[in-house]
């Protein structure tokens, strides 16, 4: 299986023993950087099998692995070496963790003998990611290697997704040993609902006047998609959604009534006010998704459909709650119901009254208007990725998602300079895929050095940068919730983003009219290999709708009500 | 909610940092640690005897502890008896 030459007496070095077992687990790329105490492991990375993508800041390299991970279903791996290679992991592992994707992280550690001793990029790893990992190691003797790896990746995989850390120390990793026996694969048995939670679940649908299916990221994670569209087209009952649900159903499906929460769409959040029961599909009730949580769904019962128990009532209490793979759950209550139709009917009401408008006056570029343009031009197979901020809402406001693994978006940890990173990953994972990243002038910045890795690797990957020349999400509360003062927000003095991306290689082009809008989408999309288009916007856009902080779900304020 | 005191017993397998983790999840979650007690079973596995002051329910804390790898089994010892909130947690302002 290996390319590492075997040897007569079947010796096997740590390093050697971390990639054969990286190799079992059928990992093809990983995305890192070396330094001082991974150096052992990089010398015999070379003479794998494994492609090794060089990013230019250990950030880059976790959450490239998260986009590889979350596209794939598959641990995306990462490796840094000790001390601040490890800390620049940080906040991708925690990006990870918050958004429930699947990733083995890599850490060089100084030798087992000088830890503890302030050693020279000596940084304890394992306890800095104790609250952000699923699980962690330090390996301690090379004989362990095999087994720590095949429990790793089955538990960064399987169960609720995360990310797992191997921290290992550089003496483990040149210590010659025999070759360890390779371990027993493990199995791994979805835990199923009792058929007793189910019936509940049914019988509170069958009560329900006005029931409403709240979906999150779940169902996209545990491969669930079509048994959930199967239960909830024959059920007719209408749906809302979380951000990172958002193409569980496909949006043009009559009773999808889009995301809900602070940013969500006025027909979904008056939906989930107004509902009796909700059921809540692998969804976590987030408070960006609930607005005021004591205001969620005032009147509704709640069932609660989860594989991970410790979600069932942590913020809100579930009536039902059935615990387990949500496959199987979906299937069993599949045919059982049908919705009260004037409720059906009323919720279609809403959306049809609260759909989206692209009217906006003047001839400069409309966010909104240009991101469905691209949904439009990219199509359903096109996958796009997402910094933070208000370009984030507009994507998922605007664009068209028939699957939520084609919508990589930071939900959890909300992490500026996601997107550019994770557009690599997704590209890496699936080169003939469309891949772009929506992008602000504020969160380009944090992983800009990533375009080097584009060209780098001659990634196809089209980056839109928005640029209002304000960190934008931030300048909107402060306009509205600090008086307009604008505290820190202000980027005028950005750099030219198509100088910058020409002078890594990658091809630019700028555009701040409306009428130019489709044409320089269509070059973006056509263009061969890395390209960026730079889009200026109006810099007092805001995204609307907006519930307030405090507020609950149905307090949006819209552009109109206060008169912009 | 009132906070009010909850004793666990958590059984540890016995690899490096568990009862790290077990301890670090129970303060991050909003249980403060009043005692602890650390003790090793015959067969190896750890034993931890916590008790916790919280204003939330001690049933939460078992299940985020359960999730852990480490984790064998979590017995609530003693929790004074309510019903669950209709809000699991404090609600944020």
């Amino acid at each position: 299986m290996s390319s590492i030459p075997e040897t007569a007496i079947k010796v096997r070095s740590g390093s050697q023993l971390l990639l054969e077992g990286l190799e079992r687990q059928g990992v093809k790329q990983v995305f890192g950087y070396p330094g001082g105490a991974i150096m052992p492991f990089y010398d015999e990375l070379v003479r794998s099998g494994i492609k090794h993508y060089l990013c230019r800041h250990e950030q880059g390299a976790a959450l490239a692995a998260d986009g590889f991970g979350r596209t794939t279903r598959r641990a995306g791996v990462c490796i840094a070496t000790s001390g601040p290679g490890a800390t620049n992991l940080v906040t991708g592992i925690a990006n990870a963790y918050m958004d429930s994707v699947p990733m083995v992280v890599i850490t060089g550690q100084v030798s087992n003998a000088l830890q503890g001793t302030d050693a020279f990029q000596e940084v304890d790893i394992f306890g800095i990611t104790l609250p952000i990992v699923k699980h962690s190691y330090i390996v301690r003797r090379a004989e362990d290697i095999p087994r720590i790896v095949e429990e790793a990746f089955h538990l960064a995989e399987h169960g609720r997704p995360g990310p797992v850390l191997i921290d290992f120390p550089k003496d483990v990793s040149i210590a010659m040993v025999n070759e360890p026996p390779v371990p027993p694969k493990l199995k791994w048995v979805p835990p199923q609902a009792d058929d007793a939670s189910v019936a509940a679940a049914l019988e509170m649908l069958e009560d329900a006047r006005r029931p409403l299916i709240f979906t999150g990221g779940g169902i996209a994670i545990s491969d669930s998609i079509d048994a959930f569209r199967r239960f909830a087209r024959s059920s007719g009952i209408p749906m809302v959604t979380t951000l990172k649900g958002i193409g569980v159903m496909p949006s043009d499906d009559p009773a999808f009534l889009g995301m809900v929460g602070m940013h969500g769409r006025a027909s979904a959040n008056h939906a989930v006010q107004n509902c009796d029961v909700l059921m809540v599909v692998g969804a976590r009730f987030d408070d960006r998704a609930t607005g005021q949580l004591n205001q969620f769904a005032p009147g509704a019962r709640v069932i609660h459909l989860d594989i991970d128990p410790a979600e069932i009532s942590k913020l809100r209490r579930a009536d039902v709650s059935v615990v387990g793979e949500l496959e199987p759950s979906l299937e069993a209550m599949t045919g059982e119901i049908t919705v009260n139709r004037p409720w059906r009917e009323q919720c279609m009401q809403w959306k049809k009254e609260f759909d989206w408008r692209y009217d906006a006056p003047g001839d400069g570029v409309f966010a909104p208007l240009l991101l469905k343009q691209l949904s439009e031009l990219g199509g359903p197979e096109m996958v796009v990725t997402c910094d933070v901020g208000q370009h984030q809402m507009w994507v998922a406001q605007h664009c068209k998602f028939k699957n939520p693994l084609k919508h990589l978006s930071s939900g959890g940890l909300g992490t500026m300079g996601y997107g550019l990173p994770a557009a690599i990953g997704a590209k890496v994972a699936d080169p003939e895929s469309t891949v772009v990243c929506v992008s602000g002038d504020g969160s380009i910045m944090m992983n800009i050095q990533e375009l080097a890795t584009l060209n780098r690797y001659k990634l196809g990957v089209k980056i839109l940068l928005l640029d209002n020349s304000y960190l934008g999400l931030v300048r909107q509360w402060q306009e509205l919730f600090f008086d307009g003062n604008y505290s820190e927000v202000e980027l005028s003095d950005n750099p030219d983003f198509a100088v910058v991306a020409k002078a890594f290689g990658v091809e630019a082009r700028s555009v701040d009219k409306r009428k130019n809008v489709q044409a320089s989408l269509e070059w973006l999309l056509a263009s061969d290999g890395p390209a960026l288009l730079h889009v200026l916007i109006d810099s007092e856009e805001n995204v609307w709708p907006l519930v307030p902080p405090g507020k609950a779900n149905h307090e949006m304020m819209t552009a109109g009500e206060i008169g912009i | 909610m009132k906070t009010v005191n909850h004793q666990l017993k958590i059984e540890l397998s016995n690899n490096e940092g568990a009862m790290l983790r077990a301890l670090g999840l129970t303060e991050r979650r909003g249980y403060l640690l009043q005692t602890c007690k650390l003790h090793a079973e015959l067969d190896g596995k750890r034993v931890l005897d916590i008790r916790v002051e919280s204003d939330r329910p001690a049933a939460l804390l078992k299940r985020q502890l359960e999730r852990l790898h480490d984790v064998i089994t979590v017995s609530i010892m003693s929790s004074p008896e309510h019903a669950a909130p209709r809000f699991g947690i404090r609600t944020p302002n």
